[in-house]
């Protein structure tokens, strides 16, 4: 089955995995209770010289109907548990950071540049083109200049809001190179529509190449960006 | 004593400045039905734009400028008032202050509220709130356009949306709202406490009143927590505080907090009645009691306790500690339980009934069968790690309006087919609410449920041009599809509403209980007089969902009618005062 | 026309708590979730910032505060002294008690204003910092409340010259008596919450 579009980072699977169960237990209590509903419509339908059923209810299937559910949503809420922590309860190890800084309505991304440094004058800055390298966990900094934005990457199931005054930290495996979207989930005004960025899978050494290419390029005076 | 004497009110206090519960039900009414033709256009207006970004609306050049989606700001501005309007001026007032006004002293024996002029306020209140949000549409730099959940620093500062006055107006006009709202919280519980008739103890009570019942405590408890939020945001605005500015030592994330603490509770204040309403329409043309009704009375009381616990599940990508997410995440799991038990005891009512097809049933099956899609879907968003992805996506949207489109207003078409013979005394034309019946579902499942598919596909909510992005492009057929089935989604709701004006006028004379229903609303005459009943109050025997009870010949047995040498089901009455 | 006399007809069951008592207490839980969201919001922004009050920024007067709650609870026993004197039927009493709590509720709102004073000329601003602004939006809504309580008492008090209270009065002091004391516990929380902890 693949309904969910190519998710690409090492947590999509899982998350993926989740949705489908999820969609497998909801996806069998839609079609029992609405074939019951159906069914019950038409064949308890009024005719002529039938009574209804006089009774008030059943405590047992009461005890039923409320256990099997809970059981049910309590299990699924723990098996999502177990995931999310694996997400959002831990930032694997790595040293390849990547700061973003978003404002109305542009993703500015920033690379430590050649000193290995953040907020220094040769900081590699690039507004809505991003690239990252394959196989690699990466830590994604999220910050906002104004309102509320959400870093959002459909291939890597990753969304996370930036929010100004505070300092949010995601990780990101990517799986597979290749050109991705980022998008703005957050309404952030009357450019959300627009606030697109791109963002480019690179195989780790052509992504050393062009990490280079970029600081060469780096004006020190335009580190202070606009 | 005075019953006579009130016949002679003048026009205006009897039909404007009334204190008749149930006039002040039908000028909600009629106000959040005006409103919803609002919203429903500026859906339309939506819809629109959505399905075909690049091709102008036809009438565009008659639109106010504030209303054409072209510019995205205005669309920004449209999709926002769209949900305000629906939902604290469409929703809200039409289930608790239209139906929450007239069916409470009718359901409970009461001749009116316990505050007739606090009532009376409450409407006269609610009308200014909702014309000062319509007049922002007037305004220099036009409506609000923050989305109908405000989030600030966007609607703290002007400079972020070019929106001045009109989000000023908004925060005010949503302030008079929720004070309007208090006061009929006040009122229905007040009433429902102290003034049923004898022999109506509280578990005897239809469940539309249980559910209005805890629709208004939810009201009660809930929109005062909005109301400092939005004083906040108000000083904010105009004074010049940082209660959400970071920079002046605000939090952003508090907003959020306030804002979902109301309006998580008022997600189930816009969903209880009418699952009261569906109750009670669904027992009475199954001709079968209701089935488990004190699982049905306890299930609204657990989804209202555990309403006030779940609201941070709004929040899960918004920078909120993770594990604060798990322990929302577990509570939000554990909120579907209540729901699927109404749903489970919804079917067993149906089992082994005789079912008649009204269209009131009808709706009230839709009700069930939409209600089912929009709880199943929730849980894909009360999963943390799923919500990563379909949050602030298509996804939530066909949700919420599968539970608001879906369960809360075929509630309604439900509750108004079922209650307006007794509100104006004739009977609508029940082929054209038939049909009507068959075109709404048809077009509201068409339109909101392929809504989940663009959601999958990761379908951001509130842009304006989905073409913009590669990955969305090869969904744009489906937009159409659903901007296609939304037209015909709201033209088919002219039928609905000619049929209900039409009626109005030249509809059957309605007799006092045309489907034979025993709760006490159909022992008064339609429409019942002022004070509702004669010089007898109604005595209640029974609980409200005798249908064919082996008792009687007939296969319903009014809550009201003495069975001489009988006994009584419940060996608790209070003997009655004077029979 | 009376609408109210139509709960007290004999056929409808008398209930335990009447209607005016009834609303009033649910209407000030209303007033309730109002302050406690207003605290709620006052806690998050108190405990998310580092210094509070920041540097440079006067402390509370917590003295004064501790004397003006002695002063609003000593309002509020003299109010349930004018409602004991109103079941003792001693009218006159009753005025003296009323016009007590009136006053003592005045002498509240005057130091309150006072107090702002006080702050105001040591430096804090309303809109400056969120210690400022938390702290006048907080006291400042429960002012608003006192001052319309204060202004109730008053004009009850100037009403009652007779020497019987009218039925319809007795029920206004009752329902202005549960407001009074409402006032007076969210005050007492708000000391707590504002000046102690």
């Amino acid at each position: 089955m693949h309904w969910l579009p190519e998710g690409v980072s090492t947590y999509s699977p899982s998350i993926d995995t989740m949705f489908y169960v999820i969609l497998a237990v909801t996806g069998v209590a839609f079609i029992v209770t609405e074939a019951l509903l159906f069914y019950f419509a038409l064949r308890y339908r009024a005719r002529q010289g039938v009574r209804a059923t006089y009774t008030h209810g059943n405590s047992r299937l009461e005890m039923i109907w409320t256990i099997v559910p809970a059981v049910m949503l309590v299990l699924l809420g723990l098996s999502s548990r177990r995931v999310w922590g694996d997400i959002k309860g831990r930032i694997p190890p790595t040293d390849q950071e990547v700061v973003i800084v978003a404002s109305q309505f542009d993703w500015e991304i920033h690379y430590k540049g050649a000193d290995g440094q953040f907020d220094t004058p040769d900081d590699v800055v690039i507004h809505n083109d991003m690239s990252l390298p394959v196989n690699k966990p990466v830590k994604i900094r999220l910050r906002s200049k104004d309102v509320i934005h959400s870093f959002f990457v459909p291939a890597f199931r990753l969304k996370q809001d930036a929010v100004p005054g505070l300092t949010i930290d995601v990780w990101v495996e990517a799986t597979k190179t290749g050109t991705y979207e980022i998008a703005c989930a957050e309404l952030c005004g009357f450019g959300h529509g627009t606030m697109r960025g791109q963002l480019t899978v690179l195989e780790p050494d052509e992504f050393q190449k062009w990490l280079k290419e970029q600081e060469a390029n780096v004006v020190p005076a335009e580190a202070p960006p606009a | 004593m005075s019953l006579k004497h009130e016949h002679e009110l003048s026009f205006i206090r009897k039909y404007i400045f009334s204190m008749d519960h149930k006039i002040i039900g039908i000028q909600f009414l009629f106000m959040s039905l005006l409103f919803m033709i609002v919203g429903g256009f500026l859906a339309m207006i939506v819809r629109w734009q959505l399905g075909f970004p690049d091709r102008e609306i036809p009438f565009a050049s008659h639109l106010p400028e504030s209303l054409n989606p072209a510019d995205p700001a205005h669309y920004n501005a449209v999709f926002t008032m769209h949900g305000s309007i629906m939902i604290f001026l469409v929703i809200i007032p039409i289930l608790a202050g239209a139906f929450g006004n007239f069916l409470i002293p009718l359901l409970i024996g009461a001749r009116d509220m316990a505050f007739p002029k606090l009532n009376m306020l409450s409407f006269w209140v609610a009308l200014p709130g909702g014309l000062i949000m319509a007049s922002s549409f007037f305004v220099e730099g036009g409506t609000a356009a923050t989305g109908w959940t405000a989030y600030p620093p966007l609607s703290a500062d002007p400079q972020y949306t070019g929106v001045g006055l009109g989000q000023t107006l908004w925060v005010v006009s949503v302030l008079i709202l929720g004070t309007s709202s208090i006061m009929g919280a006040v009122n229905y519980i007040t009433t429902i406490v102290n003034m049923r008739a004898p022999g109506m103890h509280f578990f005897r009570m239809p469940l539309s009143v249980w559910a209005l019942f805890i629709t208004a405590i939810l009201q009660l408890m809930a929109t005062p927590v909005l109301a400092s939020a939005l004083g906040m945001l108000l000083f904010d605005r105009t004074l010049g505080t940082h209660f959400f500015n970071p920079a002046g030592g605000g939090q952003v994330l508090l907003w959020q907090h306030l804002f979902w603490f109301y309006s998580h509770p008022a997600v189930y204040i816009m969903i209880l009645p009418s699952m009261g309403f569906v109750s009670d329409i669904i027992s009475t043309f199954s001709r079968k009691p209701i089935f488990g009704y004190k699982a049905m009375v306890f299930s609204l009381v657990g989804i209202a306790g555990l309403g006030f616990i779940v609201w941070g599940h709004h929040m899960f990508q918004s920078g909120m500690n993770p594990a604060l997410g798990t322990a929302f995440m577990i509570s939000t799991m554990v909120i579907a339980v209540p729901s699927a038990i109404k749903t489970f005891n919804w079917l067993g009512t149906l089992w082994r009934g005789s079912i008649h097809f009204t269209p009131a049933m009808l709706n009230a099956l839709a009700f069930v069968s939409t209600f089912i899609v929009g709880g199943l879907s929730g849980i894909f968003m009360a999963s943390t790690p799923v919500d990563m992805f379909i949050h602030d996506t298509y996804f939530i949207v066909a949700h919420l309006h599968y539970v608001l489109f879906g369960g809360s207003l075929f509630g309604v078409f439900g509750a108004l087919n079922y209650w307006y013979p007794k509100m104006f005394g004739r009977m609508m034309n029940s082929t054209v609410n038939t049909i009507h019946w068959v075109l709404t579902f048809t077009f509201f499942n068409l339109t909101f449920f392929p809504m989940h598919i663009l959601g999958m596909g990761g379908h951001m909510r509130r842009i304006y041009d989905p073409t913009l992005y590669e990955f969305l492009k090869p969904m744009q057929p489906m937009n159409e599809f659903i901007s296609i089935s939304a037209f015909l989604l709201g033209a088919s709701q002219l039928l609905f509403a000619g049929n209900f004006i039409f009626s109005l006028f030249r509809g059957k004379r309605a007799e006092s209980n045309p489907w034979r229903a025993n709760s006490l609303e159909w022992s008064a005459p339609s429409p019942p007089p002022h004070l509702n009943w004669g010089d007898k109050l109604p005595t209640v025997y029974r609980g409200p969902y005798e249908y064919s009870s082996p008792e009687v010949a007939e296969d319903y047995l009014p809550q009201n009618r003495p069975l001489i040498g009988a006994p009584t089901p419940s060996r608790t009455v209070p003997a009655p005062a004077r029979a | 026309m009376k609408n109210d006399s139509l709960s007290e007809r004999p056929a409808a069951p008398r209930p335990a708590t009447e209607n005016y008592r009834l609303g009033t207490l649910v209407f000030l839980m209303a007033g309730t979730m109002l302050f406690a969201g207003l605290v709620g919001g006052y806690l998050v922004l108190r405990y998310a910032s580092g210094a509070w009050p920041g540097p440079g920024l006067p402390h509370l007067p917590v003295r004064l505060a501790g004397f003006n709650t002695a002063v609003i609870a000593l309002s509020s026993l003299a109010f349930h002294l004018a409602v004991r004197s109103l079941r003792g039927l001693d009218a006159r009493g009753l005025r003296r008690w009323l016009f007590a709590a009136a006053g003592l509720g005045a002498l509240f709102l005057l130091l309150q204003v006072a107090q702002w004073s006080l702050l105001v000329r040591g430096g804090l601003s309303f809109s400056g910092t969120t210690y400022g602004t938390t702290f006048y939006t907080l006291t400042g809504v429960h002012a608003a409340h006192a001052f319309s309580g204060v202004v109730w008492l008053s004009l009850i008090a100037l009403r009652q010259r007779e020497l019987w209270v009218p039925a319809k009065r007795q029920r206004t002091i009752e329902v202005c008596g549960l407001y009074w004391h409402f006032v007076g516990l969210v005050w007492l929380g708000l000391y707590v919450v504002l000046y102690v902890i």
